[in-house]
C-alpha cells in the first residue's frame, strides 16, 4: 500500500481566483524519500500542509489525500497527529517550551502518554540524535542549527511513520543545514521513516532523493528519479525558472549536453569533464570597475585594527580586523559562523565600540559623526531579518512613514518612492502588508526603505537567506545597479556561490581576522575548498573557473 | 548551584517553605520570630553568597528599621509610657510589637528570597501543573516568549539605530516616538510568529483529549523521609500554636515569655524545623569534606 | 453568548464570596491574633481559581494560548525594559489592549501571567498572587466593559487607563497595609495613602499615556491577527 496517495487535489485560498494547487496527483511509496521544488509561490508549503491535517489552510478544496489507504479527514485524531511529523522553516517560532526536556516531550504530552512512556521515548530520540548533553539546558542557549534539529527531535519523539519537511534549513547557515538534511538522511536510512522535503538549496539535497517532484504554477510537472528529472529539467522549457536553483553539475550538462548520462554531483560532474573536455587555462577577468579602480586611492570605509569585545572579560571577537571598502565596489566577506561577521558590521557601522583601532567612514573617524549623520545620505544597514524594520500595514505606508520619519520633504519624497520602488520593481506590492510578501519581496522593500535614505555604504547582513534561486539573481541584479551608481556595498555572508556571482572583491574571515582577500575570481581559484561548486568540478581541468557561466563558456572552447 | 536542599522533591521543598511562611506570619511572639528570622537569613546567605548578605544590610536593615521606628510613632497604644515625641506618647509595648512585626515581615522576605532561589522556575510550573495544567503551560510558554522577545527587540532596536532612528538619543519626546515604534514592531513580528507557533502546536497534537504533563522530577525515600519530618514538626507547631502559645500579648502591657516545658519543647520543635535545610545543607558538604 | 459568559463568570465568583468570606471569619477569630496578612494572600489565591478552573476545563485552543502568551511576555517584558523609571510601565496598557481585543478571560489570563512572568525577574513574594490579581482584574473588567460596549473611544479607554492604573496601586496599597500595619488605624492607612500618592500618580499617568497612544494602532494589529488566526471568519 502506498504510504500517501493524493487523488485530484485542488485547492485555492479564500478571496481568490487563482488556484494554489490544480489537480495534483500524487503517490508516495513506504520508506521513500521525496524532494519536492520549485520557485517560490508555486504551491509547495500548500501542498504539504495539505498532507497534515491539523495545519491544513482555509479555503476551498477538492479531491482527497489518503494516508496508508484512509482519507485523511478520517483519520483517527491521535494517530494523525503522531504519525504524520511535520517540521517547518524558522527553527525559533516552532519551539514553545522554555527548555529543551519539555520541548522533547510536548508532542507526547499531548498524545497522553504516562510520565513513565515519556520518559523512555524522551531518552531514546535524545540519544539518537546526540542531544542528552543538552537535555536540561534552556532552548535560548541553543544556537539556531540546534534548534532545528531540537524540533526535528521533538517530531521525531512521537514516532511519525511519514515526515515532512517545509524548507527547513533555510534560516541554516551551509554547515548547519547539511547536519541537519544529514540527519534526516539518517532518519530516513536507518529508521525507514518516509520523508517529504523541501528546499531551495538543491545541491546536496538532490543526490539524497529516491524522487523529485517538480511543482509550477500548483501542478506537478514531473515526478521521477534524480536522473530523469535532471534530463527532463535540462531539456525543457521549465527550466528557464528552475535553472539557477539546480545543481551546478546539472546547469552544465544542460547547456553543454555531451554524453547520455546527466553528471548530479561534483564527483561525477568532474569525471564527466575529464571524459569529454581538454584542461584550459583561460583566466576570467574580473569584471574590472574603472570607477572602483579609480577612486581605490580614498576607501569610503577604512577599518584599522579593530579589537572588540562584549565584556571586559570575555573573548575577544575582532582582532586586530582591518578592511577596506570603496564606491562603486562589491564586497563579500565570507566565513563560517563566529568568525566575527557580524560582529564586524556592527563595528563599522557604529551599532558597537571597537576598544582598540579605528573606522574612518568618508574619510572622517566614525566616533566624531552625530548619530543621525552617519545614517543620513551615509551608510545604511539592511539587517538579517527585514521584519525589523516595517511599521505599517501596507508597503506604500512603510515607505512613506520612513520618509516622515527621516524628515524628508513632501514632494521629493512621492518622487523618491516612485523612483525607488519602480528600480526595485516593488510598486506592485504597495498596497499589501509586509508581513504577507515572500522572503525576497521583504527583502526589496526593506532595501527600498534604506535607499530613501540615500545610502552611499550599504551593508547587508546575510541577505540571501532563505532566498530561492529566482529572488537571489534579482537581489543581485539590484546589487550590481546600486554599485554602478557609485554606492559602496559590503556583504556578510556564508553563500559562496553568490559572492562568487556577484562580487568585485571577496574576503574571507576566520578567528576575527580578514584571512585572504582578492579579486572574486582569483579568491575563488585560489581556494581549495572554500569554492563554488562549479570550480570543485571543474579542479584540474578548468582551474580558473568559478561560476557555472565560466565552466559552460570553457566547454564551448575546449569541446 | 545544586545545593543538597534544592536536589529535593519541588513538593518537599514547597511544603517546607509554606509552612515556614505560613507560621512567621501566624507567630507573633518573640521567640518564634527570632528564630525564623535567624534560620531565613542563614539559608539565604547559604545559598546567595556574598550578594545575600549585601541584600540583608541594604534593604532588609533598613526596612527592618523603618518598621520598627513607624509602629510606635502611629501606635500609641500601652501602658509603659517611655517619653513623648511631637506631644503623641512613645510606649514601651508598640516599640517591641514594631520590632516583632519588623521581625516577622523581613523573614517572610527573606524565606521568599530562599524560596525564589530554590524553586526555580520549573520546579514552579511543575507544582503549577498539579493544580491547573493549562495555566502552567501558559506560564511557561510566556517565559520561553520574554527571552524570545528579548532578542528581538534588540534586533529592532539595532534596526532602527542604524536607519538613524536610536531611540536612545533625541528628546524625551523623541525618545517615547521611537521607544513606542520599536515595541509596535515588536507586537507585530512577534504575533506573526506566534500563527506559527501555534501551528507547530497543532501538528503535534496539542488539543487532543487527555493531554498529560510531563516531568523530570522523582520523588524517592529521602523526599519521603523529609516530608516526614516536615509534617511531624509543623504538626507539633500547629497544635501549640492552636494552644496559644504562637501569640503573646503586647497591649496593653506585654506579659512575661512562656517557658513552661510544653512550650520548650515547642521552641525546639520549630527550631529544627526552621533549621533544616541547614542541617541538611550542612550535612552534605560534611559528607564531601569526608570523601576528599 | 457573551453575556452568558460574563453571568457565568459572576455565579462562580458569587460562590465564591458566600463560600470564602465566612470561612475567613471563621479562620480569623481562631487564629486569635489578626493575621490578615496571610488570609489575604490566601483569598487572592482562592480568588483566582475559578478563572483558572474556567480556562482549564474549556481545553483552550493552540492559537489562545499563544496569543495570550504573547501579550503576557509583552506586558512583562515592559515592566523589565522600564525598570529603571519606577512606576513608569507599559503593563496595565498592554493587558488593557489585550483585553480588549480577545475579551475579558483573555484579558485575566494576560494580567495574571504577566504578574507571575515578570516576578521570575523582580522575585516572587507573598504580593505576587496580589498582582496577579490585581493586574487580572484590570484586564477582565476591561473585557467586560468592551462586552457591554463601553471603551470605544480613545478617550473612555485613556480614563479607564487611568483610573485603571490609581485602582491598582491603590489596592497593592491596600496589600501592604493589611499585611504590616498593626493594629489598622485611619492615620495610618491615611499615611500609606499620602506616601504613596506620587508612585500611584506616575503609575496612573503611564497607563493613560501608553493606552492613549498604542491602542488605536495595537488593536488594528491584533485585529489582522483575529483575521489570520480565522477568528473572524
Amino acid at each position: 500500500m502506498a504510504c500517501l496517495q493524493i487523488e485530484n487535489l485542488s485547492f485555492s485560498y479564500p478571496n481568490t481566483q487563482e488556484r494554489a494547487l490544480e489537480s495534483v496527483n500524487l503517490e508516495i511509496k513506504e520508506g521513500e524519500f521525496v524532494l519536492v521544488c520549485g520557485v517560490s509561490g508555486c504551491g509547495k508549503s500548500t501542498l504539504l500542509r495539505h498532507i497534515k491535517r491539523e495545519i491544513t489552510p482555509h479555503g476551498s478544496k477538492v479531491g482527497t489525500v489518503y494516508y496508508r489507504g484512509v482519507e485523511i479527514e478520517k483519520l483517527d485524531q491521535r494517530m494523525a497527529a503522531s504519525e504524520i511529523g511535520f517540521v517547518m522553516q524558522n527553527p525559533e517560532t516552532q519551539l514553545v517550551t522554555d527548555t529543551v526536556w519539555h520541548e522533547l516531550a510536548f508532542g507526547l504530552e499531548n498524545s497522553g502518554l504516562s510520565t513513565s512512556e515519556i520518559r523512555r521515548k524522551v531518552a531514546e530520540m535524545a540519544s539518537f540524535f546526540g542531544i542528552d548533553g543538552w537535555f536540561r539546558k534552556s532552548v535560548d542557549e541553543l544556537s539556531g542549527g540546534q534548534k532545528q534539529l531540537l524540533n526535528l527531535a521533538s517530531v521525531m519523539a512521537m514516532q511519525p511513520k511519514l515526515l515532512i519537511l517545509d524548507e527547513p534549513t533555510a534560516q541554516l547557515d551551509p554547515i548547519a543545514a547539511q547536519d541537519f538534511l544529514a540527519t534526516v538522511a539518517k532518519i530516513n536510512r536507518e529508521l525507514a521513516v518516509t520523508v517529504i522535503l523541501t528546499e531551495h538549496r538543491l545541491e546536496e539535497v538532490f543526490l539524497m532523493a529516491d524522487r523529485i517532484v517538480v511543482m509550477e504554477k500548483g501542478a506537478i510537472v514531473c515526478f521521477d528519479t534524480p536522473e530523469q528529472t535532471a534530463k527532463l529539467l535540462a531539456n525543457s522549457h521549465h527550466k528557464q525558472s528552475m535553472f539557477k536553483g539546480l545543481p551546478s553539475a546539472i546547469r552544465i550538462y544542460s547547456e553543454i549536453r555531451l554524453g547520455n548520462h546527466c553528471p548530479l554531483s561534483v564527483r561525477d560532474g568532474r569525471k564527466w569533464l575529464a571524459e569529454y573536455m581538454i584542461p584550459v587555462e583561460k583566466v576570467f577577468d574580473d569584471q574590472v570597475n574603472d570607477r572602483a579602480q579609480k577612486q581605490k586611492q580614498k576607501p569610503v570605509i577604512a577599518a584599522e585594527e579593530i579589537w572588540f569585545k562584549y565584556s571586559k572579560a570575555g573573548n575577544d571577537i575582532l582582532r586586530g580586523f582591518s578592511l577596506k571598502a570603496y564606491s562603486g565596489e562589491i564586497l563579500c566577506v565570507l566565513g563560517g559562523n563566529g568568525t566575527g561577521k557580524t560582529t564586524m558590521l556592527g563595528v563599522i557601522s557604529g551599532l558597537l565600540k571597537q576598544y582598540r583601532g579605528k573606522v574612518v567612514i568618508n574619510g572622517k573617524k566614525i566616533e566624531a559623526f552625530q548619530a543621525k549623520e552617519l545614517y543620513r545620505n551615509n551608510l545604511a544597514l539592511l539587517p538579517q531579518n527585514p521584519t525589523a524594520l516595517f511599521v505599517c500595514d501596507t508597503v506604500l505606508g512603510d515607505l512613506e512613514e520612513a520618509a516622515t520619519m527621516l524628515r524628508l520633504d513632501k514632494e521629493t519624497l512621492s518622487t523618491e518612492i516612485d523612483r525607488i520602488a519602480i528600480e526595485l520593481r516593488i510598486t506592485k506590492f504597495f498596497e499589501r502588508h509586509p508581513y504577507d510578501l515572500s522572503g525576497g519581496e521583504q527583502q526589496k522593500v526593506a532595501l527600498a526603505k534604506l535607499l530613501l535614505l540615500d545610502p552611499k555604504i550599504v551593508l547587508l547582513d546575510e541577505p540571501t537567506k532563505g532566498l530561492d534561486a529566482e529572488s537571489k539573481e534579482e537581489l543581485g541584479e539590484i546589487l550590481k545597479k546600486l554599485g554602478s551608481q557609485d554606492v559602496a556595498i559590503v556583504i556578510v555572508t556564508h553563500d559562496i556561490e553568490f559572492a562568487a556571482e556577484y562580487a568585485d572583491q571577496c574576503a574571507m574571515m576566520f578567528d576575527g581576522n580578514i584571512v585572504s582577500e582578492g579579486k572574486a575570481k582569483e579568491f575563488f581559484a585560489g581556494n581549495n575548498f572554500y569554492t563554488t561548486a562549479a570550480n570543485r568540478m571543474a579542479r584540474g581541468i578548468f582551474p580558473k573557473a568559478v561560476t557555472c557561466e565560466d565552466v559552460i563558456a570553457l566547454c564551448k572552447i575546449s569541446g | 548551584m545544586n545545593r543538597a536542599f534544592s536536589s529535593l522533591h519541588p513538593a518537599v521543598s514547597f511544603v517546607f517553605f509554606a509552612v515556614m511562611i505560613v507560621f512567621t506570619m501566624l507567630f507573633m511572639q518573640p521567640v518564634f520570630l527570632g528564630v525564623t528570622l535567624i534560620s531565613a537569613l542563614i539559608f539565604s546567605f547559604i545559598l546567595n553568597g556574598r550578594r545575600g548578605v549585601k541584600l540583608s544590610f541594604l534593604v532588609y536593615l533598613p526596612m527592618f528599621l523603618l518598621i520598627a521606628v513607624s509602629n510606635p510613632l502611629f501606635n500609641h497604644r500601652g501602658r509603659t509610657t517611655l517619653f513623648f515625641f511631637m506631644d503623641n506618647p512613645i510606649t514601651l509595648e508598640a516599640i517591641l510589637y514594631g520590632i516583632c512585626s519588623a521581625a516577622s515581615l523581613i523573614a517572610i522576605l527573606a524565606w521568599f528570597s530562599c524560596y525564589s532561589k530554590v524553586i526555580t522556575s520549573d520546579k514552579f510550573l511543575y507544582l503549577f501543573a498539579k493544580l491547573t495544567p493549562a495555566v502552567a503551560l501558559l506560564i511557561t510558554m510566556t517565559i520561553r516568549m520574554i527571552s524570545k522577545l528579548k532578542y528581538q527587540l534588540k534586533t529592532i532596536s539595532n534596526a532602527q539605530h542604524t536607519i538613524g532612528l536610536d531611540q536612545r538619543t533625541g528628546s524625551l519626546s523623541e525618545r517615547v516616538k521611537k521607544g513606542m515604534r520599536v515595541i509596535s514592531i515588536l507586537l507585530s513580528w512577534s504575533m506573526e510568529d506566534a500563527i506559527e507557533t501555534a501551528d507547530s502546536m497543532k501538528a503535534r497534537g496539542y488539543g487532543l483529549k487527555n493531554r498529560t504533563t510531563f516531568s523530570l522530577f522523582k520523588f524517592d525515600t529521602r523526599d519521603g523521609l523529609v516530608l516526614g519530618l516536615i509534617s511531624v514538626l509543623a504538626g507539633i507547631c500547629f497544635a501549640g500554636y492552636f494552644s496559644g502559645y504562637g501569640t503573646m500579648q503586647f497591649y496593653p502591657s506585654i506579659r512575661p515569655l512562656n517557658l513552661s516545658p510544653q512550650a520548650i519543647v515547642l521552641y525546639i520543635a520549630f527550631a529544627v524545623l526552621a533549621l533544616l535545610p541547614i542541617i541538611i545543607e550542612v550535612r552534605e558538604s560534611c559528607k564531601w569534606r569526608a570523601y576528599k | 453568548m457573551q453575556d452568558k459568559r460574563i453571568s457565568k463568570y459572576t455565579k462562580v465568583v458569587r460562590i465564591m464570596f458566600i463560600i470564602l468570606l465566612p470561612l475567613l471569619l471563621v479562620l480569623s477569630t481562631l487564629s486569635g491574633d489578626k493575621n490578615y496578612g496571610l488570609l489575604s494572600v490566601i483569598f487572592m489565591i482562592v480568588a483566582m481559581v475559578p478563572f483558572f478552573l474556567k480556562f482549564e476545563k474549556r481545553r483552550p485552543e493552540a492559537r489562545e494560548l499563544v496569543v495570550i502568551a504573547v501579550m503576557a511576555a509583552l506586558a512583562a517584558l515592559g515592566r523589565v525594559a522600564f525598570a529603571p523609571i519606577p512606576n513608569f510601565k507599559p503593563t496595565s496598557a498592554i493587558i488593557i489592549i489585550s483585553a480588549m481585543a480577545f475579551g475579558p478571560e483573555a484579558g485575566f489570563l494576560t494580567g495574571a501571567t504577566a504578574a507571575v512572568a515578570s516576578n521570575l525577574f523582580f522575585g516572587q513574594g507573598p504580593w505576587t498572587p496580589w498582582q496577579m490579581f490585581c493586574w487580572g482584574m484590570i484586564g477582565f473588567v476591561a473585557g467586560i466593559l468592551r462586552n457591554a460596549g463601553f471603551l470605544k473611544g480613545r478617550l473612555s479607554l485613556s480614563i479607564y487607563g487611568l483610573v485603571a492604573g490609581f485602582a491598582f496601586g491603590w489596592v497593592m496599597n491596600l496589600w501592604f497595609i493589611i499585611g504590616f500595619i498593626n493594629p489598622i488605624t485611619w492615620q495610618a492607612i491615611v499615611a500609606a495613602y499620602i506616601s504613596s500618592f506620587w508612585f500611584d500618580f506616575s503609575n496612573a499617568v503611564s497607563t493613560l499615556i501608553f493606552v492613549f497612544v498604542l491602542a488605536k494602532p495595537w488593536l488594528k494589529k491584533l485585529d489582522r491577527i483575529n483575521v489570520k488566526f480565522g477568528l473572524m471568519e
